[in-house]
């Protein structure tokens, strides 16, 4: 048994006639750094939303398999083959409980992240929530989780709205690991940041789920950002057909 | 001031504005010559009589009863087109959102006052009442509430958000109802349901002035053995006009609009955001 946590394979997706990915293939090790490139519309989003068994509806998987080895040796793509949106809703249903608990996932805006109407402390306590084993106290764990990604305390109480973006971009990534997922997919956390920030932000995230041994899924198309963590990648054609 | 304190003002200006309706009298009828000339505190009519000595308080009854059913339901239609304009912005659905949008561009640009004119004026008399004009003026505001509430999830991110929130394992039904719905949008389906809800009280309270002033018009948004709030202040107008002794009909008039405005301020701050 693979000791992986998530394997992709020959992942094909079409829009009617038009193929947006090809062939993708795709596995994250404990505790390893997987990089996902390519161009912009290559379809790296659509790829890491698959991974995390979320395909659109008026998509179709060609072909591909998607296996959780760490978890178990189910196929979950195999339902969805070849067939429609039925098929899709199927697989968004049966994989909910996977997502936000066993990967959970950065999305490229930190504002689409967060809930600007709830503060950081009342979101961070949702995302504690969906770990495997809840803490005792709630409140210790947000201000720990805080404190990981380098945010002071008194951002629980703050709305997003009150927050500058690097600090928005931390609590982001802060609600994704705050689950303790054993995989994390960051989606280019350095949209909409300075160079500064990119780099703070990035290393942060590495630092982060090396300390937590979990696996991170960077999305991404600066080659110097991928380069400088070492990453593995694997890169996305544009306009495979 | 705390959300719980604006919550309670709001709910004890509600029982005022609306509970009275339930204990209205049929007709209002003056008292007896002996209730105007000087008798014991608890002989006289509560909050006083008018010229006519008709207790100023059934006058506050009936008003409740004219306003309180279908300024709620104005407040009600506002708010679930509103909610549906909101989460409709936060759908995939771009057709749905096309049509919405051009229905809701024609209702918006429609003039609410002559729209509520022509409605009183078509419809048959026996169907005649604030109801009708009510649910034409929600019908009109609403393109507005829909507007903003889709903005509101625009800058959320629409279905971007959505879809955070999926990977985030919500599910749908949780994403739209708690966090799009009660925590985003409910600040603004909250004031505009409000707003509606004062603006079809204030819409009943001038059109029932305008038939008292033009005795030519029948009554446009109640029957004519009924006396609304803008009695009231009709009555209280002799005051300023004629120094007739009815200061007293006009504090009470401008005592409701005013509690009218402190609910709608109230439940806007307890529906806050935060």
């Amino acid at each position: 048994m693979s000791s992986a946590l998530i394997e992709l394979e020959g992942l094909h997706i079409k829009h009617r006639e038009r193929t947006l990915i090809q062939g993708l293939s795709v596995s994250v090790q404990p505790g390893e750094v997987t990089a996902l490139m390519g161009p912009s519309g290559s379809g790296k989003t659509l790829s890491a939303r698959a991974c995390m068994g979320q395909v659109d509806p008026g998509l179709r998987v060609v072909a591909g398999s998607l296996r959780y080895p760490a978890l178990n040796e189910t196929d979950w793509l195999a339902p969805v083959v070849g067939q429609g949106d039925r098929a899709n809703a199927a697989l968004l249903k049966s994989t909910a409980p996977l997502r936000g608990a066993y990967f959970s996932y950065s999305p490229q805006l930190a504002s689409s992240a967060l809930n600007p109407s709830r503060t950081i402390g009342s979101q961070l306590a949702l995302a504690i929530a969906r770990r495997q084993s809840p803490p005792s106290s709630v409140g210790a764990a947000v201000a720990e989780c805080l404190k990981e990604v380098g945010l002071p305390a008194y951002c629980s109480k703050s709305l997003p709205s009150a927050l500058s973006g690097g600090m928005c971009q931390r609590a982001a990534l802060a609600i994704a690991v705050a689950p303790q997922p054993r995989l994390v997919i960051a989606d280019e956390p350095e949209t909409g940041l300075d160079p500064i920030l990119t780099r703070a932000v990035t290393e942060l995230l590495l630092k982060v789920c090396v300390e937590r041994g979990c696996g991170l899924l960077l999305i991404s198309h600066q080659d110097e950002t991928v380069e400088r963590i070492g990453a593995r990648i694997v890169r996305t054609r544009q306009e495979a057909e | 001031m705390s959300r719980r304190v604006a919550l309670a003002i709001f709910l004890v200006g509600m029982a005022i504005l609306v509970l009275p309706g339930f204990f209205a009298p049929e007709f209002l009828t003056a008292k007896d010559g002996s209730v105007q000339g000087a008798v014991g505190p608890f002989a006289a009519p509560p909050l006083g009589t008018d010229s006519f000595g008709r207790p100023l308080l059934d006058f506050v009854q009936q008003g409740s009863r004219i306003v309180a059913g279908p300024s709620l339901i104005a407040a009600l239609i506002v708010m679930i087109l509103g909610a549906f304009g909101g989460l409709l912005a936060c759908t995939q659905s771009n057709r749905l959102s096309t049509a919405v949008q051009v229905i809701g561009e024609i209702l918006g640009a429609l003039p609410r006052l002559v729209v509520v004119i022509v409605v009183v004026r078509v419809l048959p008399e026996e169907w005649r009442g604030l109801m009708p004009i009510a649910i034409a003026w929600a019908l009109l505001t609403a393109p507005g509430a829909m507007d903003e509430a889709a903005s509101v999830a625009s800058r959320l991110g629409g279905s971007r958000f959505v879809e955070a929130m999926r990977a985030h394992g919500f599910s749908r039904r949780r994403i739209y109802l708690v966090h799009i719905l009660g925590y985003n949008l409910r600040p603004v389906l909250i004031r505009q349901a409000a707003e509606t809800f004062a603006q079809v009280i204030f819409l009943e309270m001038a059109l029932s002035y305008v038939s008292m002033m033009q005795t030519d018009i029948s009554e446009l948004t109640h029957g004519s053995q009924e006396e609304g709030w803008a009695g009231i202040l009709y009555d209280g107008y002799s005051y300023l006009a004629l120094n007739e002794p009815t200061g007293h009909s006009l504090l009470l008039g401008l005592a409701l609009v005013a509690l009218v405005l402190i609910v709608v301020r109230s439940v806007v701050y307890a529906g806050r955001a935060r």
